[in-house]
């Protein structure tokens, strides 16, 4: 046995992908593989030596490659390749379930683990990682009962083995399209043509990152500027400057996350101050800490770059500033992901958000041709037996907890619909 | 011997790996492997997260590095960090043990940790992590007081060093 465990590796094959640094699509393998706790070695394109090693023959010039532990080679390799090369895409195993729950974050997994502990049948779709949100945070301080606070991957992790353990299905790698309607039941069309039909929904998609609106930022996307602050990057911003955009509390993380590695990190703020917008058990924190400086009434306005991110043009107080950079985080809250869901003829509300319960009469149309004598339940959306809960509920706490709360009182709506169609 | 669904830390081990066991348990999907789990976790953020899992596995799995013929099992580690699992922290272990680790006494035993073992593991520490191994730790299981928590397989063949 060995007598040294030093990075608890795991011992057996793992994933290779060797490709540019500053390619989005090399980015988005490798965030969905740490998302997914699936370790692999990275080998950078400009290293010859390295990739000569491979033999890879013509698949140099099909970057990004990825060889898996089976010895496939992919190249050019896509995200869904990856993931069905892994064997993490499986067909949903039954022909109907009681509750399709759209999206893996907090809110799908607490109903996912409800659902499935109470007998009903339970299928859960994640286009990404289980753990949605959350899953990407280092240290979640606030969550009751982990007093030390736990980090988002291991609630992700423990919640998923959790629902799995009552014998919810969760389906990887799949996105939601489109749902129709098949008499009383659902019927949800996925991104690889897969349909899953079921007797009520759950819309549990949570929200996206918002996006910042600076000329050539999307170009630099995976190439020096990153929306979130996943794990996976961390470690690469050793002796690094970076700069994080936003306000709240998931900026806040991020520049407590950076700062054990970066040389310097830079949090700019568009608000006057941090008060407003963020714990103050977060901005005290971020007080504390020598290498991190907070820029206020500051926002972004341009990027410099060659292939790489260099710097950053800034507005602050009027004045045109240009700080260098080598990474930037972009955390400047979220847009509501209601894609699949809005097609259905979902109500939203002004800014994008699932109308649910009391809220839908609020909207003067949104009960429109509501088929039933009763309200809709406190979490059903204006198509009966299709709820929503989490961050995509229009009106909801933006916390961990609070999507858990509604998760988990959701499937107790969903027993009432389920029996008020019958057959449970 | 190991249930579905179990909580399971494999030691990174030669025998572990040549036997297939490693792979298993990493792999098969029937187990929760706490390995991958620990390598997602962030170092810096999530140190005392990772050593309160990595202590107390609902299983270990691993070898040994002696086992004398009064019944001996001897364990060496440079870190200490496979040693407290396999003392207490596990609820259950198991220990995979090639027929060539069979001594005739402590003594000897001793000497095979430092004399064999050790060149081996200093060599395999450098080359995988860039820094040296020790024989910094060394536990020696005489009995176990929970009939049953600590099983030997005693594999007649070759295995591991
Ligand atoms: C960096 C950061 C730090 C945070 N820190 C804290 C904290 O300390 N304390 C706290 O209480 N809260 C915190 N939050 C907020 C908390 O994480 C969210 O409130 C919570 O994750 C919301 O859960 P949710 O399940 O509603 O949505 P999400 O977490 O957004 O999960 C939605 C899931 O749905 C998936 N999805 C989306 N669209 C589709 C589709 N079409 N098909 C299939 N799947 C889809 C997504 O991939 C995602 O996994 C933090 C958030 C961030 C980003």
């Amino acid at each position: 046995m060995s007598m040294i465990d030093y990075d608890a590796k795991p011992v057996t094959p793992q994933v290779l992908i060797v490709g540019q640094r500053s390619s989005s699509e090399g980015y988005g393998i490798r965030d969905f593989l740490s998302r997914n706790g699936i370790p692999y070695e990275w080998v950078d394109a400009d290293d010859a030596a390295q990739v000569e090693a491979l033999e890879l023959g013509g698949d140099v010039d099909r970057l990004p490659v990825c060889v898996l532990p089976d010895g496939v080679r992919l190249a050019p390799a896509s995200l869904e390749d990856v993931a069905a090369g892994l064997g993490m895409v499986s067909p949903p195993s039954l022909s109907e379930y009681d509750l399709a729950i759209m999206g893996a974050g907090p809110a799908g997994l607490a109903a996912a683990v409800y659902a499935a502990s109470e007998g009903l049948r339970a299928v859960a779709i994640e286009s990404v990682a289980p753990g949605g949100q959350a899953g990407t945070t280092s240290m979640i301080e606030n969550y009751l009962g982990f007093p030390q606070g736990i980090s988002g991957g291991e609630l992700a992790t423990r919640a998923t083995a959790q629902a799995r353990r009552f014998g919810a299905e969760v389906l990887l790698a799949r996105r939601l399209a489109d749902i129709t309607r098949d008499g009383p039941s659902y019927v949800a069309h996925l991104s690889d043509s897969t349909a899953v039909r079921s007797r009520a929904v759950l819309v549990a998609s949570g929200v996206d990152w918002r996006r910042l609106e600076v000329p050539g930022i999307e170009e630099l996307l995976g190439s020096g500027v990153y929306y979130g602050a996943g794990p996976s990057e961390a470690v690469t911003c050793r002796g690094c400057r970076v700069a994080i955009v936003g306000g709240g509390n998931s900026a806040g993380q991020a520049v407590i996350r950076f700062s054990r590695y970066a040389a310097q990190v830079t949090l700019l703020v568009r608000g006057g101050s941090l008060d407003a917008s963020m714990s103050q058990y977060l901005s005290r924190q971020l007080k504390g800490l020598g290498n991190v400086e907070v820029r206020t009434s500051t926002e972004v306005v341009g990027l410099e770059s060659d292939s790489h991110l260099r710097a950053l043009m800034l507005s602050s107080g009027g004045a045109a500033v240009r700080m260098p950079a080598d990474a930037l985080f972009v955390c400047i809250g979220g847009v509501p992901r209601t894609q699949g869901a809005a097609r259905a003829g979902v109500a939203l509300d002004g800014a994008g958000y699932v109308h649910t319960g009391t809220g839908l009469s609020s909207s003067a149309w949104a009960l429109d041709g509501w088929p039933l004598s009763r309200p809709p339940l406190p979490l059903e959306t204006n198509l009966p037996g299709l709820f929503a809960a989490g961050d995509v509920r229009s009106g909801s706490i933006k916390r961990c907890a609070a999507a858990i709360g509604e998760g988990s009182m959701a499937v107790a709506l969903v027993h009432q619909r389920l029996a008020e169609i019958g057959g449970e | 011997m190991l249930p579905v669904g179990a909580e399971v830390y494999n030691n990174t081990s030669r025998t572990l790996e040549t036997t297939g066991i490693a792979e298993d348990i990493e792999r098969s999907g029937l187990y929760q492997p706490l390995r991958p789990r620990l390598y997602q976790m962030d170092r810096e953020m999530q140190g005392r997260e990772m050593r309160q899992l990595s202590a107390s596995p609902d299983w270990v799995v691993g070898s040994v590095h002696a086992l004398t013929e009064e019944g001996a099992l001897l364990i060496a580690s440079a870190s200490g960090s496979q040693i407290g699992p396999i003392v207490f922290g596990a609820g259950h272990v198991i220990l995979v043990v090639g027929a060539q680790k069979i001594v005739p006494d402590f003594d000897t035993g001793l000497r095979r940790i430092y004399e064999y073992c050790f060149p081996l593991e200093d060599h395999r520490a450098r080359q995988a992590y860039g820094i040296p191994s020790g024989v910094n730790n060394v536990l020696i299981i005489n009995k176990a007081v929970l009939p049953g928590r600590i099983t030997a397989i005693l594999v007649n063949e070759a295995l591991g060093f």
